[in-house]
């Protein structure tokens, strides 16, 4: 038997239009932390949900334990000894600690739960991870770092030899971190092989012994932490050709429309910054960064503790959307079908929600359908929609034409200040080109954009200047004659230049 | 299917009332049809029909509401007391309006207040008003109306159409264009398909719920005032009425989605016809009460289950269209 527990080979995923999973080797050895590393979209969760068992790749093989597999069911997977923690936990909030514990294999005694000889061996596999909790108490009282504990129990009483975790800080305190390094550390001890997924460096050179980086699904390089540094790591995430053409700008930069000064709330701390006529503002970052949030404070969305925000020189208050739209300020959200559009309306109907009492009315009573109709229409050329009748429904459209019905709402607003929060999620590569060119023509025309983006590609290419945060805090402003990949990566991940 | 859909939405309650006035008229050929069987059916539509003018704005929102009959209650013991104490017809029946205005108004503020859905408010608002209605008038029966206010419902227009037909017409006339022509209806619909959407595209949420339960509540006052017109008496029992109900059966029925933003007035109404037409034949030819209940619910959970079909056979297609988009985006996170 090979002293690896997990060798992942040549393993390939692909959706249409995209390859997730390109070729992947992994390799880990039994008994180790083995961190997995890569931008957001570089095929982790993809690889994940490979071992996991919960998508079938499409060719490939995965070895665990001496076994070679094709691909992996949840069941047979969890049979053989692979946990994961997911981001999301997947605990019963009104069961107790111990009924979470052994959910689904509860020990019975003549057809009844056997609760106290439960309690008991909770409480055991508690002890032999070094933490206390009472095990009748129910999880919803639990704090975030607790639950992630029971999670963690759950897989052990299970016998598991390879735990995988993703992102499993994200959510803790500093002290709730220390605490689950604790119990890495004793997990590895007992024998249990752990791959650690995060995009928080310090903490990878603080626990694991070695690295694989990853990047557009495919393997890169396998380091050992001990001979590596932040910075090489940065550099063998990012190293990717930019492929797509971006349209160039055309016009200089006007005046400062917007300035924000020390935003704070909703999870993010002291973000300023300003924005010129015609320019395209980036906001970059890994996820949970803090960029979305910071959006929403400034559209109105959320409410914000402290913090300015002047448009064209002046002070305004933001305290709904409705004045953020009266202001002039546009947004795209990042979720489409979520908050985006109406699905179950004719696009007609969508173009024109927001801004029926601005230009749609008669007699001030009731809409215009005549104008409404040439709106419509008007955008439908204007973003190519495509579809065959304005009374299309939009669940029945492609990801990209709903997207370009979202635009045209927010268009047919009248925002000067448009703001774009993952413009081009889910949609195919030539709808995408048709989204680039569609935002450098309205900067053209002399609005103003902010751009939300997690692909690389797409803030390089298209910002004339990047804000990038981390963890709800601004680490900086770059300008275009600064960027590179690696610039915003490194400060991304929170490292100082 | 989808084709069926399509069809269905729009056309299927004309069909199956048609299907309807032909099956009775052979099963029962000199009773049903007949001018007296048409006005008897539109006559008892009336007052649900003019209470689905305010139940279909409110499910347009994703709003059921379970507070219609004591509200009701509320308002006829308002107005008929008011009335023998002489107060002048019409400020009696402005008063009952402002009820139904207040007592929407309320339910939208407490559900906006609590952040719960209007079901839940409403199932305890409807037991507070139900006790305040016993506790006012206990089990006593209001009677001895003027005259001047039955003639309200009752007047016959060109010697045989009943004026409360009128009443109901111009309630549907007026509850379609507010919902289908005006902005404040597109909002109604923008705010039930999709709240959030709604909200982010700058529309004050809270101000138009609040303003649809406002304006459903005009229309349940005047449900209120036509029966009572009709019935010339006021009891606190209205309120174990079960109107509610029936008006969801009816608006459901005729293609309101219940889970908002999406239906027509004009198809809600006919849903409410289909009912009546039903269980007005199914009492002629003598099927009997009991029975009626059964079907009654057997109609609800097909409307329902026709529902839930509908939303999903739209949103089948598309997940087979976008499959590859999701899980790109999926990737993505």
């Amino acid at each position: 038997m090979s002293d690896y527990i997990l060798e992942i080979e040549h393993l390939t995923k692909t959706y249409p239009g995209v390859t997730a999973l390109d070729n992947m080797t992994l390799k880990v050895r039994a008994g180790e932390v083995h961190a997995i590393v890569g931008e957001n979209g570089a095929g982790k969760s993809t690889l994940i949900k490979s071992i996991t068992g919960a998508i079938v790749p499409d060719s490939g093989s995965i070895t665990f334990d001496g076994h070679r597999h094709s691909h992996m069911t949840p069941k047979g997977a969890q049979d053989i000894g692979i946990g994961v923690i997911y981001q999301e936990f997947n605990l019963v909030p009104g069961l107790s600690v111990a009924e979470n514990i052994f959910l689904g294999s509860y020990a019975k005694e003549r057809g009844l739960i056997d609760f106290k000889y439960m309690n008991q061996k909770a409480t055991e596999a508690m002890r032999s991870i070094g933490v206390q909790l009472d095990p009748s108490q129910s999880v919803a009282s639990l704090t975030v770092g607790h639950q992630q504990i029971v999670e963690i129990l759950r897989s052990l009483v299970k016998n598991i030899k390879l735990l995988i975790m993703d992102e499993p800080t994200a959510p803790l305190t500093a002290s709730e971190v220390r605490q689950l390094f604790e119990i890495i550390q004793s997990l590895r001890q007992r024998g249990v092989t752990i791959i650690y997924i995060s995009h928080r460096l310090e903490e990878i050179f603080a626990l694991a012994g070695r690295v694989t980086i990853m990047r557009d699904g495919q393997y890169i390089k396998t380091l050992d932490t001990a001979q590596t540094s932040k910075q090489e790591l940065i550099r063998y995430m990012v190293g990717r050709e930019l492929s797509n053409k971006f349209p160039e700008r055309e016009l200089p930069l006007g005046e400062e429309v917007l300035r924000v000064e020390d935003l704070t709330g909703n999870g993010v701390e002291n973000i300023s910054f300003d924005l010129h006529k015609g320019e395209i503002l980036g906001f970059a970052g890994l996820l949970g960064c803090g960029r979305t949030e910071t959006i929403e404070l400034l559209y109105g969305a959320r409410k914000k503790d402290s913090g300015k925000i002047f448009l064209n020189g002046k002070e305004v208050r933001i305290a709904s959307t409705s004045e953020a739209v009266e202001l002039g300020l546009g947004l795209v959200p990042e979720d489409r079908k979520r908050t985006g559009a109406f699905l179950y309306s004719s696009i007609r109907w969508n173009i024109s929600i927001g801004c029926l009492k601005k230009k749609l009315m008669k007699h001030n009573l009731i809409v215009d359908t005549k104008k409404e109709q040439a709106l419509a229409e008007n955008y439908r050329e204007k973003l190519r929609i495509r579809t065959p009748s304005l009374d299309q429904l939009v669940a029945n459209l492609s990801g990209g034409n709903q997207q370009k019905v979202v635009v045209a709402k927010m268009l047919a607003m009248d925002a000067e200040i448009l703001i774009f929060d993952e413009p081009t999620r889910g949609i195919d590569v030539g709808a995408k080109q048709e989204i680039y060119q569609l935002i450098r023509n309205l900067v053209n025309e002399g609005k103003s954009v902010i751009m939300i983006s997690s692909e690389m590609e797409e803030v390089l290419g298209l910002s004339d200047r990047i804000v990038v945060l981390h963890e709800g805090h601004q680490m900086g402003i770059l300008e275009r004659g600064q960027f590179s990949q690696e610039r915003v990566l490194t400060l991304a991940s929170g490292v100082r230049e | 299917m989808n084709r069926f859909f399509m069809l269905w939405k729009k056309f299927g309650m004309y069909a199956l009332l048609i299907i309807l006035a032909v099956g009775f008229s052979i099963a029962s050929p000199n009773t049903f049809f007949t001018t007296t069987t048409l006005f008897n059916i539109l006559k008892q539509a009336s007052v649900t029909g003019v209470l689905s003018c305010g139940v279909t704005m409110m499910l347009l929102t994703g709003a059921i509401d379970l507070s219609c009959a004591s509200r009701m209650a509320i308002i006829t013991i308002l107005v008929s007391t008011m009335m023998l104490n002489g107060i002048p017809i019409p400020v009696c029946i402005l008063a009952g309006i402002a009820v139904g205005v207040l007592t929407g108004v309320l339910n939208a503020v407490l559900s906006e207040l609590l952040h719960t859905t209007m079901f839940v408010t409403t199932l305890a608002i409807n037991y507070v008003w139900t006790g305040v209605c016993y506790l006012t008038v206990g089990a006593a029966t209001i009677y001895g109306l003027p005259t001047a206010f039955g003639a309200i419902s009752q007047t016959l227009v060109f010697g045989t159409i009943p004026s409360i037909i009128f009443i109901f017409i111009a309630c549907a006339v007026v509850a379609s264009f507010v919902l289908g022509k005006t902005r404040f209806g597109r909002h109604v619909y923008a705010i039930g398909g999709n709240r959030e959407a709604a909200r982010l595209a700058g529309i004050n949420v809270v101000k138009v719920n609040i303003m649809t339960h406002a304006v459903a509540g005009v229309f349940i006052a005047i449900g209120a005032i036509i029966l009572m017109s009709r019935t010339m008496v006021a009891t606190a029992s209205t309120a174990n009425g079960t109107y509610s109900f029936d008006c969801i059966i009816g608006c459901v029925l005729g293609g309101v989605l219940l889970s908002g933003g999406n239906g027509k007035m004009s198809n809600a109404i006919m849903g409410i016809l289909v009912i009546n037409v039903l269980f007005n034949g199914l009492t002629i030819i003598g099927v009997n009460d009991y029975w009626q209940m059964v079907v009654k619910g057997a109609i609800l959970f097909l409307a329902i289950a026709l529902d839930i079909l509908q939303t999903r056979s739209v949103s089948r297609k598309k997940s087979i269209s976008e499959e590859g988009g999701k899980n790109t985006s999926a990737e993505a996170v």
